[in-house]
């Protein structure tokens, strides 16, 4: 048999190897991620860095501003609210509430959102009639106001906040999974592997879902940002978190009567929640335009 | 000896509306053929013969309307479904695009270990060993096992997609227009490594395709299909020496090499005979047959078998 | 006058390795109303080829050439406008898929009066008139109702005669056809052809068929360009190149399509060039086809000339096939 190599071997980058190299020169996505990475970091040792609990109320600093301040006090970093809590405590142990629960959040949404996405992608006519028609209803509210109506209904507190935002979440990865499934079940390569033997659910396994990986994770990236905005909303609007957990919409809320007094208390939540959001952006965008079909091909 | 593959009057109509009856599609209409074990079927039609649909049935991707289909003798849609996967075994299929045949974020090696796994109870090294025979059999290195799919050339990914074929050790291969989006010079080799295989594993080939010079060198018959109906099936001298059927002439006389090969009557049907034509049930070829006369519209014509030759048409020619 | 003549004209891309030359000192003689047949695989740069003569070239590409004369007018000379332009009157390109390159959202008409308008045609009812007359030139049936319809409506075969009649509504000197059959059946395909070099004889149009399929040449072309990995390989009449090629790379191309009568139950196999076509960025050192070659010998690791053989044409190779050399031997392993 003819030997066909002839020309001296390329090597060529793997796949996550190539997508890691097209992120990297992304510099937004990586200025992102970095930033990502110290919010995630913050939450995960948040015990370990906080310099107080963030409920003690130290009730000789009241309304002390941050350190850079003229009238600022070193051991409060960021200051103090108006019952003398420390500031930078809060944030950081907020950071773990907001990234736990959006992560909780993206995780049951994307997990019921790749199944009903599968079955609505693998089957025809009633099956996937109803689930999309479901899905569209969802659509039609605005993200948020759904989610005030269901915690309406199910009553205000953190854990159906968290069902609240998933079920907003849904239609959007049930939409991205079916119209992927779609477009992947029409190519050669599915139905040479149906022709293999595979079954329905190991040709979503094994075959499609590898393929349909890149705008799902894209998804994930935009879910999770939503998902920390509409927490942190339900928290400020009292239905989500309650006082005195240090969620941060929940400690904005609270503080918005401060706005002149002590216009830092305001600041700091909000602050921390437009960075983690643009961070979590960011570093979306360098997703999407690293696992770009396109350029993955060749 | 009995026919590794065969059809018979096979049938497939598509409704053209999903959830009412109304007009219907007949992709293919009566296709009836036999293929020996080491011999090489070519279809041969234009694009909308049916050719492409015909090898759905043939590996069971699409179930026939009506018809049987008969693999190493049994009729597989009176078997268990057990059985008929069995049998669908043995029928393997090469696709047009070898790039999007092969699942892209999967290695190769991966790729080809799939049908051991679902359809075999090897072991894992037993597998792994069975994948690299392939890989060498079409002329690669089990090296190239752990690579994926873009790392290769589309000759290469043709290899790979034929070794998948073959790893269950099938009888026949359906390959549909398998050169066709390779170079040139890359056609050559993987029409040799076919027929190299064809040798060495006593292989059946249903070969589809367009181009007349393959054909007439794979082929030990050659079926001529138009709108899904059997044209003209007839051995690989027949055909081309002979063309009996109107179409297949020009067919032969439309490609440069053939063009002096056979004689063919040149006439411009009228815009009306053609209109006539095409709104009858007679002979579906009759709006463009040079030949065509009153009687071809108004009367489908029978497959009439002349010394094996087998051809649809109210005026055969010699 | 040629019509077509260009001088050492080289494309050049830049990219994340590099600069990649997609095209290397490539030169072309055409005189008006020739056939010229320009043969290659994929990447062998003959497209390339067409869309620098049309300046059709994306502004990645850095274009050089000593000269681009096309109807006696240097193109290199002129500003990227006036160039447009002057290539707008006397050039015109059809391509693979018409399917593609009509807009289909518009109807045939619209389209075909659009193109008459940037041809100075203003007047609504000669617009009109001229669209019949050219969708009759291309030997479309019933023109006037065809105006009315979109591209989806026609078939391949169809959608082509309208690509044509846009590309001879300026009435050109040069046709560049660009595989213009390839994704057609093969009936069509040979009245595609047909058609072609009927406008050619009866306009005195000359067209460039950049095909991969040598069969399609040898009945319509004067003389054929053998291209590879960007390089002219062999330029001669289609006559001596068919007779007798003198390029091994010719030879193997001709050699590796199946001939009429040889048949599977003679046991016969076919030649075929080893590996693949070199990938651009990663041309072996030398001649092109060297690592390919049967014929490749110490010397080829130096970059041939292309080289005129007497009584034949030119040829880049150090070692030209002799004149009426025996086709390469088919081998069979076992």
């Amino acid at each position: 048999m003819n030997e066909i190599k002839i020309y001296r071997d390329i090597p060529v980058p793997g796949r996550w190897q190539a997508f890691w190299k097209r992120f990297r020169a992304h510099k937004a996505a990586m200025a992102g991620l970095i930033f990502l990475v110290i919010i995630v970091l913050m939450a995960l040792f948040g015990p370990l860095i906080a310099p107080h609990d963030p409920t003690q109320q130290f009730a000789d600093a009241l309304r002390i501003p941050p350190a850079w301040t003229d009238s600022g006090v070193n051991e409060y970093l960021l200051g103090t609210d108006d019952l003398g809590r420390d500031l930078l405590s809060r944030i950081i142990y907020g950071s773990r509430l907001s990234l736990g629960l959006s992560g909780i959040v993206v995780i049951i949404a994307a997990a019921a959102g790749i199944l009903l996405g599968a079955i609505a992608g693998l089957t025809r006519g009633f099956v996937e009639f109803f689930i999309l028609r479901i899905m569209d209803v969802i659509l039609a509210v605005p993200s948020l106001l759904l989610a005030i109506v269901i915690v309406a209904i199910i009553g205000p507190g953190l854990p159906n906040a968290i069902y609240a935002v998933a079920i907003v979440l849904i239609p959007h990865f049930v939409r991205i999974v079916r119209a992927a499934i779609k477009e992947e079940m029409a190519k050669d390569y599915v139905v040479a592997a149906r022709l293999d033997g595979a079954g329905p659910v190991r040709l979503f396994t094994h075959s499609i879902f590898p393929n349909i990986l890149p705008p799902l994770i894209v998804q994930v990236s935009l879910a999770f940002s939503t998902a920390i905005i509409d927490i942190a909303a339900l928290g400020f609007l009292g239905l989500g978190a309650q006082p005195p957990n240090p969620e941060w919409g929940t400690i904005l809320s609270q503080s918005r009567d401060l706005i002149q007094l002590a216009p830092w208390v305001v600041t700091t939540p909000g602050l921390a929640i437009l960075i983690t959001v643009l961070s979590i952006n960011l570093v979306g965008d360098g997703l999407r335009d690293a696992l770009d079909p396109k350029e993955t091909r060749s | 000896m009995t026919a590794v593959l065969a059809a018979e009057n096979l049938r497939k109509v598509f409704q053209v509306h999903q959830w009412r009856k109304g007009k219907e599609i007949k992709a293919i209409d009566g296709i009836t053929f036999e293929l020996q074990q080491g011999k090489t079927l070519a279809i041969v039609g234009e694009s909308g013969s049916g050719k492409s649909s015909l090898a759905r049935q043939l590996v069971g991707i699409e179930t026939p309307t009506s018809g049987k289909i008969l693999i190493d003798g049994e009729d597989i849609y009176q078997l268990s479904r057990h059985e008929q996967r069995n049998h669908f075994k043995k029928v393997r299929m090469v696709f047009q695009n070898p790039y999007s045949s092969l699942n892209p974020h999967s290695r190769i090696g991966k790729t080809l270990e799939e049908p051991l796994k679902i359809n075999t109870q090897f072991d894992s090294t037993k597998r792994k060993r069975l994948v690299e025979e392939a890989l060498q059999k079409v002329g690669l290195r089990a090296e190239h096992t752990n690579r994926f799919p873009h790392m290769f050339s589309g000759g290469q990914q043709q290899r790979i997609a034929i070794a998948r074929a073959i790893i269950l050790q099938p009888k026949v291969i359906v390959a549909d227009e398998p050169l066709s989006a390779l170079d040139v010079s890359v056609q050559a080799q993987i029409l040799n490594l076919m027929m190299d295989l064809q040798e060495d594993l006593q292989l059946s080939y249903v070969f589809i395709s367009h181009d007349l010079g393959v054909v007439e060198h794979i082929a030990d018959q050659v079926m001529v299909m138009y709108r899904g109906q059997l044209m003209e099936y007839g051995e690989v001298d027949q055909i081309f020496d002979s063309p009996k059927h109107p179409y297949t002439r020009t067919l032969l006389t439309s490609t440069p090499s053939y063009r002096h090969t056979v004689s063919i009557k040149k006439r411009r049907l009228s815009q009306e005979f053609r209109k006539k034509a095409n709104a009858s049930n007679g002979c579906v070829f009759a709006s463009r047959c040079p030949y065509a006369e009153e009687q071809c519209i108004e009367q489908q014509p029978k497959t009439r078998n002349l010394h094996g030759q087998r051809v649809t048409c109210h005026w055969p020619l010699d | 006058m040629k019509l077509l003549h260009i001088e050492n004209l080289s494309v050049e891309f830049e990219t994340h390795k590099g600069r990649v030359k997609v095209l290397d000192k490539v030169s072309l003689r055409m005189d008006p109303g020739e056939v010229l047949g320009i043969v290659g695989e994929s990447g062998s740069g003959k497209s390339m080829l067409a869309l620098a003569v049309m300046g059709l070239l994306s502004p990645a590409a850095h274009l050089t050439a000593d000269f681009i004369s096309l109807n006696g007018q240097d193109l290199m000379k002129l500003t990227p406008e006036q160039r447009q332009v002057f290539i707008a009157q006397n050039a015109s390109i059809i391509f693979q898929e018409p399917q593609t390159s009509l807009n289909p959202c518009f109807t045939i008409g619209t389209q075909l009066t659009e193109t008459l308008e940037l041809h100075g045609v203003r007047q609504r009812s000669k617009q009109k008139q001229r669209a019949i007359e050219l969708l009759d030139a291309v030997g479309i049936n019933d023109p006037e109702s065809r105006l009315d319809q979109y591209p989806h409506q026609l078939s391949g075969g169809m959608n082509q005669r309208v690509m044509i009649a846009m590309a001879i509504a300026a009435e050109p000197k040069l046709m560049i056809a660009d595989e213009p059959t390839t994704a057609l059946d093969v009936t069509i395909q040979a009245q595609i052809i047909e058609l072609l070099l009927e406008l050619n004889k009866t306009r005195n149009m000359g067209l460039i068929l950049i095909t991969h399929d040598f069969a399609l040449l040898s009945e319509s072309t004067q003389r054929v360009c053998v291209m590879y990995s960007g390089q002219i390989m062999e330029n001669a009449e289609t006559e001596n190149i068919l007779a007798s090629p003198r390029h091994p790379y010719t030879r193997a191309l001709l050699d590796s399509i199946p001939h009429i009568g040889e048949r599977h139950h003679m046991g016969q196999r076919l030649f075929s060039l080893k590996g693949t076509i070199p990938a651009i960025d990663h041309l072996p050192v030398g001649c092109r086809l060297g690592p390919r070659c049967p014929r490749a010998a110490k010397e080829c690791v130096k970059s041939p000339r292309l080289d005129y053989i007497e009584n034949h044409g030119l040829v880049r190779c150090h070692f030209p096939l002799p004149k009426n050399h025996q086709q390469n031997k088919t081998e069979i392993d076992s």
